[in-house]
């Protein structure tokens, strides 16, 4: 065992998980190596004095301050629940829009069924055949557009208030 | 029975000061320790303490299986100074002059007069060893006194250390030794 190898070993952590037979080299060469003995005595000498040893801690001035700074971030953070969840609530539907999202559905239905039928039976192309297929598309691309309009109009109305 | 550490997180995760408080007293200390080691100034070590408190805030309501505070902290700590560092090293490009200068006012573990390692004296017997050991541990390379203070100062394992650290165990091993070796050198008149 060269003396490199025997000095990381003393600076090893689990001196006790040690496979025996490197134990055994490492009381071998210390026993017979002044250096590496000087060595480990030295290190452990050192260990004890770095256990007594002074060491700094934070001023009160700076603990309050630190204090205070994570309090505020603490606020800060809430805060921002907070607006999270009152845009959650501004950006949600109103009950009416669905009553008469609803209502249209209902009365569609109503007016497209019979129409529908026609179409099927008897392979008729009325005049109210192209009316719901007018309604069919416009429903479609309003499904589309609707979100960027809603989106647009919010955006003006926000910069508006933000000026 | 005092709460865990992850029991408290728990609850500051809840918004509850009181968790922090007791939280921010029991890590207080070896966060500001590791950060006076790391800086050598007082004053840096001021602001990195806060610096990493604040971090540790912000990120603690979204940060998922924290199994160790303290290294937590440690972790952070390491971070922010490896920034501080960086940006010195940008200042110092640009205003050489001006970074001469403010890196002179390193404070020498509270000692101003000197940044050498005193010497014994058989004259008197006052020689603080603990002031030779902490200007000995400020004279080490950073890597190597990360190292050491994780290991020897804070106690923890050389798997947590390359955690922190995000380096590999054997060169944690590789740098304690070499740190070991130097301060032995450095205290040699101290032996006795």
């Amino acid at each position: 065992m060269k003396c490199k190898q025997v000095e990381k070993i003393i600076v090893e952590e689990f001196q006790s998980d040690l496979d025996k037979t490197i134990k055994l080299k490492l009381e071998d060469h210390l026993s017979g190596c002044s250096n590496c003995m000087s060595f480990k005595e030295n290190y452990y000498s050192l260990r004890l004095r770095v256990k007594k040893i002074e060491t700094p801690s934070p001023s009160e001035e700076v603990t309050e301050q630190t204090k205070t700074l994570c309090y505020d971030e603490f606020l800060r953070q809430k805060e921002i629940i907070l607006f999270a969840d009152q845009k959650r609530q501004e950006n949600e539907t109103p009950l009416m829009v669905w009553f008469a999202f609803l209502v249209l559905l209902g009365l569609t239905l109503i007016w497209a069924f019979p129409v529908l039928k026609d179409y099927v039976e008897e392979q008729l192309v009325t005049k109210h055949t192209i009316y719901l297929v007018m309604i069919v598309v416009q429903n479609i691309l309003a499904l589309i557009y609707a979100p960027v309009l809603f989106r647009i109009f919010k955006v003006k109305k926000l910069s508006i208030n933000y000026f | 029975m005092p709460p865990a550490d992850g029991e408290l997180i728990l609850r500051i995760k809840q918004k509850d000061t009181r968790a922090f408080d007791k939280l921010f007293l029991r890590h207080k200390d070896a966060t500001y320790r590791f950060a006076y080691y790391l800086t050598q100034s007082r004053s840096e070590a001021d602001d990195l303490f806060q610096d990493t408190w604040l971090r540790a805030v912000k990120y603690l309501p979204s940060s998922s299986g924290i199994r160790d505070f303290k290294a937590w902290m440690f972790t952070i700590t390491a971070n922010l100074h490896r920034d501080l560092l960086r940006k010195k090293k940008i200042r110092r490009m640009f205003f050489p002059q001006r970074s001469v200068e403010s890196d002179s006012n390193i404070d020498p573990f509270e000692n101003p007069e000197s940044t050498a390692v005193p010497k014994v004296n058989d004259d008197s017997n006052r020689i603080d060893i603990h002031l030779a050991l902490n200007q000995a541990i400020a004279q080490l390379p950073l890597k190597q006194r990360r190292v050491f203070v994780l290991k020897e100062i804070e106690g923890l394992k050389h798997s947590e250390i390359s955690e922190i650290l995000k380096v590999s165990v054997g060169t944690v091993k590789s740098l304690l030794h070499r740190a070991v070796k130097k301060l032995q050198v450095q205290l040699a008149d101290f032996k006795n």
